[in-house]
């Protein structure tokens, strides 16, 4: 009745798509644990880590025939949960890897601890290594639901880096950025579930083979498609022209970087 | 009819009353109940899913059970968050508003008019 799909083993630099996430998540709970004195150590020791495993997977891509995959607890799909990347994951690793490593530098200045408010450097690096780990689980998921969660994940890391600073106008800002988010989210998760009702399986690859384009897999493509359109709306403009003026003659004045 | 079909229509009640909620209403509070009630519906039809895909004896597929638990957890601690950064917009600005032009006058009507 349907297409055969190709039997999935776990590929020998699999290993690596699972550490890409759990390092930074280490780094998370590691932070947690030895508290804000030492949270720089912390990230600074998982960053190099993680782009070195980063650049482990794209050097190790291409001798795996194009395809790194890890099979949790080796259950094969449709019953088990399929970590996978091809090129263009790796890429998208590498350069998340890349721009963390830029924001770490840029931002080692600024979120000195004890250097603003006390709870802010704290934070940030938290939530710098949570983004990381739900991006890197965005391009390594290989099943619809483990994406919805990863940008789940995604959304509950980036709404608190937005109000941050804690001003009215950031939480604000902050609160109609996760309200956006959760709608386009819970109408992805609708997708999600019309589809395992169409197909009977999540997995990204399986659905491949069975997917045709009937009016059902449209909807639910549309519900999925919904979500990354509201994520792009709920940017922060300032409605007065004041604040641009402001802005403009301190960056003649100081330059780029804010020193508060 | 049978209770598939009721429950079917009952998601997807749930879901256009909780769409029409988070879209019109302007008050925050509402709009996170709203999305509780879309929620609600979504995780309504993975049980209707589950309930179609019943096979090999068992009364129901259990795949998307666990993808509701999965999913119950998220919604519950979406709702955590947002009720946190409200009560702290409350808290700072004295009032809930999203509308930052209306939120120049602070300790208006907390019920966000």
């Amino acid at each position: 009745m349907l297409p055969p799909a190709p039997a999935l083993v776990t590929t020998a630099g699999g290993f690596l798509l699972v550490l890409s996430i759990v390092v930074p998540v280490a780094g998370v709970l590691l932070a947690f644990a030895l508290g804000e004195r030492y949270v720089r150590q912390v990230a600074s020791t998982v960053v190099p880590v993680g782009l070195a495993i980063a650049l482990a997977v794209l050097v190790l891509l291409p001798r795996s025939d194009g395809h790194l995959v890890y099979l949790l607890g080796a259950w094969p799909p449709p019953l088990g949960v399929a970590l996978r990347a091809d090129g263009l994951s790796a890429v998208m690793l590498a350069t998340t890897a890349v721009v963390i490593c830029a924001v770490v530098i840029f931002a080692a200045t600024d979120f000195r601890p004890q250097s603003v408010e006390a709870r802010a450097p704290f934070a940030f690096w938290i939530l710098l290594l949570a983004i990381w780990g739900a991006l890197n689980t965005i391009f390594v998921a290989g099943d619809l639901f483990t994406l919805y969660v990863a940008l789940e994940l995604l959304t509950f890391a980036a709404v608190p880096l937005v109000s941050l600073d804690g001003r009215a106008e950031t939480l604000r800002a902050a609160l109609r950025y996760l309200l956006f988010a959760l709608l386009g989210s819970v109408l992805y998760l609708m997708g999600t579930a019309l589809l395992y009702g169409l197909y009977g399986t999540l997995d990204i690859e399986l659905l491949s083979h069975r997917v045709s384009a009937d009016s059902g897999v449209l909807i639910a493509a549309a519900f999925c498609m919904f979500n990354r359109y509201v994520d792009g709306l709920a940017t922060l403009t300032p409605t007065d022209r004041d604040a641009y003026d402001q802005m403009g003659k301190r960056m003649a004045a100081q330059g780029y970087v804010q020193r508060s | 009819m049978s209770a598939v079909t009721v429950f079917g229509l009952c998601a997807a009640a749930a879901v256009g009353l909780g769409l029409y909620g988070l879209i019109a209403n302007p008050q925050p509070l509402r709009k996170i109940i709203a999305f509780n009630l879309l929620g609600s519906g979504v995780f309504l039809l993975f049980g209707i899913v589950g309930r179609r895909g019943a096979a090999a004896g068992f009364g129901n597929d259990p795949v998307p059970q666990a993808l509701v638990i999965t999913g119950v957890v998220v919604a519950f601690s979406a709702t955590a968050l947002a009720i946190a950064l409200l009560l702290r917009l409350f808290q700072i600005a004295g009032s809930t508003t999203l509308n930052s032009r209306a939120a120049a006058s602070p300790r208006s009507d907390p019920s966000g008019h």
